[in-house]
């Protein structure tokens, strides 16, 4: 199917009852539309941080450091005179961009697995799941901090922890559908035309394992964005001076008392993204439940 | 000889306790032979949970059957797997049950009828949307069906797609399991006449599966008669119908509604007791003596082998002589 067929298809779903539907669902449901809202915002901050932020978010002014919130510095300074505006807004486009890879990571490495897993069962799916077992049996912020640890930190190294220790709720959440669809008699119908087993996985099976896993990765979101401020708080995540949001808090922990700006609006942000994330999932969640019931 | 299956048994084990042990075996197809010709259609009755469905679905080896050989159009096929089964799906074919169910729901009607073209071919996507179309024309749905989801159709058009699909490439071969059971009355003759049509044109060889005896007499040549996993009775569709021997095939004709009221007054109704047994324990000896109004002593002990008894006409009972003349008057 070449591009221009997509697009059309495309078009044509945005004109369809289908899609009249989702929009009508979405309406009704207020917190799924603050969910979008506040996901919106968030990626537009990202978008154009340079032209928000109304300073440098590295750059050091020691005479004016640890200045309460004023006109000129709407949250205040840090303890090294740097705007916090500017590094929260800043910091979004890092904190967006470590949730962006990692659960893109970790879902296509889990769906893959849980995929191959519930489809072939048997010994396969046994020693897979005996693995993620593993990777279960352990809370996913003490796994990613033990791997983070190991890796040294660094922004590449928090993506790569953080995913490793994702993927496998993926997995199950794959397999868990594979297994049933595995039972239906279009995937038999596949086998009988002749379809090889690579061939049902990834265009009979894939395509309808993907929405309840598309609906994990987007709570996902918000999850992986506080895992990453969780690391750079303990500082085994982003190093300073990246203005990466837990990082930022983590900082303010010593003037908390007496300057509560320099962890509090960071503390907003992560506040913000996830729940924003996490609201929308949850929507979407919502309306696929409603329509699978249709 | 189209296909011939000799002595075939597909048995599924039954796991249990706390170490899921198998504990048994459901025994579906118990020891099945059937030889169907270069055009013939050869139709299967039998209760739900009698093993037709999976004796159809071994005979594809879309399962593995557990013992016995399946040599179709002169080779042996009983031991291929994987790869080796691709090439073959070109050639035998399956029409599903249940339309519902047999459709992926995220494919197009082009993808779901043309994805055998890919598979086997390569075809372009121009030449597929070509054939697609011509398919679909030949089914009785219009070229504009192309581009529609499977959940914009009846019953009876999405059966005319599963059709469609198996039909693309040319088969000789097609395993009708319940090709009509879940579609509403008025359409299913519509399907019938349509699969007849096809047998025709494409000169075609049918293994019709169905719980319903008239679907069956009206479409096949001969007719095999299957209880708990076994073949009770097998003959042409005139001399089963006419002269059934065995008990069974004698019940499932008196179920046969009649529509002249004076003429079901003259019917000898034969009811059978119960329910089929549970295949995962077959009654000794004959499977049917439990339901069997004739049932004797021996019937308990002793299975009958299937014989031929007359030239074409197999029967498993050992009464079948004195029972001759016992049970429907078909009018």
């Amino acid at each position: 199917m070449n591009l221009r067929e997509k697009v059309r298809g495309l078009m044509e779903y945005f004109r369809s009852e289908d899609f009249k539907i989702t929009l009508i669902l979405v309406k009704k449901s207020p917190l799924t539309v603050l969910g979008l809202a506040l996901t919106i915002f968030l990626v537009l901050v990202a978008i154009f941080a340079p032209f928000i932020a109304p300073y440098d978010p590295i750059k050091q002014d020691l005479k004016n450091r640890l200045q309460p919130p004023s006109w000129e510095h709407p949250f205040g300074t840090d303890q090294l005179g740097r705007d916090i505006f500017s590094r929260v807004v800043w910091g979004s486009r890092i904190s967006l961009f470590i949730a962006l890879i990692v659960v893109a990571i970790s879902f296509t490495v889990g769906t893959t697995i849980g995929i191959i897993s519930g489809y072939f069962g048997g010994k396969v799916d046994e020693v897979l799941m005996r693995i993620t077992d593993m990777f279960m049996a352990f809370p996913r912020l003490v796994l990613a901090l033990a791997v983070a640890a190991a890796l040294g930190p660094g922004l590449f190294n928090t993506m790569l922890a953080i995913a490793f220790v994702s993927w496998v709720y993926y997995a199950r959440l794959a397999r868990a559908s594979t297994l049933q669809i595995r039972e239906e008699v279009y995937i038999e119908a596949a086998r009988a035309i002749g379809a090889s087993d690579r061939r049902i996985l990834f265009l009979h099976v894939l395509p309808v394992v993907i929405a309840p896993v598309v609906v994990q990765a987007t709570l996902d979101m918000g999850g992986t964005i506080l895992t990453a401020a969780g690391l750079g708080f303990l500082g085994l995540g982003v190093q300073p001076p990246t203005p990466e949001w837990g990082v930022m808090v983590s900082e303010g922990r010593r003037f908390i008392t007496e300057q509560w700006w320099v962890s509090t609006f960071p503390g907003f942000a992560i506040l913000l993204a996830t729940l924003g994330f996490n609201l929308l999932g949850d929507g979407i969640n919502d309306i696929l439940n409603v329509r699978a019931r249709r | 000889m189209m296909l011939e299956v000799q002595d075939l048994k597909k048995y599924f084990p039954v796991r249990g306790g706390v170490m899921m042990r198998v504990i048994g075996h459901v025994k579906a197809v118990d020891g099945v032979s059937i030889s169907i010709e270069k055009g013939e259609v050869f139709g299967l009755v039998g209760e739900s949970g009698s093993g037709k469905t999976t004796l159809g679905r071994t005979v594809l080896k879309l399962t593995k059957p557990t013992g016995g050989r399946i040599i179709f159009d002169g080779r042996d096929i009983t031991d291929l797997s994987g790869k080796d089964l691709i090439p073959l799906r070109r050639e035998m074919q399956i029409v599903f049950q249940d339309p519902y169910k047999a459709l992926h729901p995220r494919k197009r009607v082009k993808d779901i009828v043309g994805e055998p073209l890919i598979i086997h071919e390569g075809t372009s996507d121009m030449e597929v949307r070509r054939r697609v179309a011509e398919m679909l024309k030949l089914v009785g749905l219009n070229v504009e069906h192309m581009d529609r989801y499977p959940h914009e159709f009846s019953g009876g058009q999405r059966q005319r797609i599963v059709i469609a699909r198996a039909l693309i490439l040319r088969p000789k071969f097609m395993v009708l399991d319940e090709p009509t059971s879940a579609l509403d009355v008025s359409v299913q003759a519509k399907i019938l006449n349509l699969l007849s049509d096809l047998k025709e044109q494409f000169d075609l060889t049918f293994l019709l599966i169905s719980h319903n005896l008239a679907v069956v007499q009206h479409m096949s040549n001969r007719i095999g008669v299957m209880y708990l996993g076994k073949l009770m009775e097998v003959a042409s569709s005139q001399e089963l119908f006419e002269k059934p021997l065995h008990p069974y095939t004698k019940a499932l004709i008196s179920a046969i509604p009649v529509p002249d009221p004076k003429l079901a007054k003259k019917k000898r109704k034969m009811t059978l007791r119960g329910e089929i047994p549970s295949p995962l324990h077959p009654p000794s000896g004959c499977r049917f003596h439990t339901r069997c109004p004739f049932a004797k002593e021996i019937c308990e002990r002793e299975e009958p082998p299937l014989r031929e008894v007359e030239p074409g006409h197999w029967v498993a009972c050992h009464f079948w002589d004195e029972l001759r003349e016992v049970g429907v008057l078909n009018a």
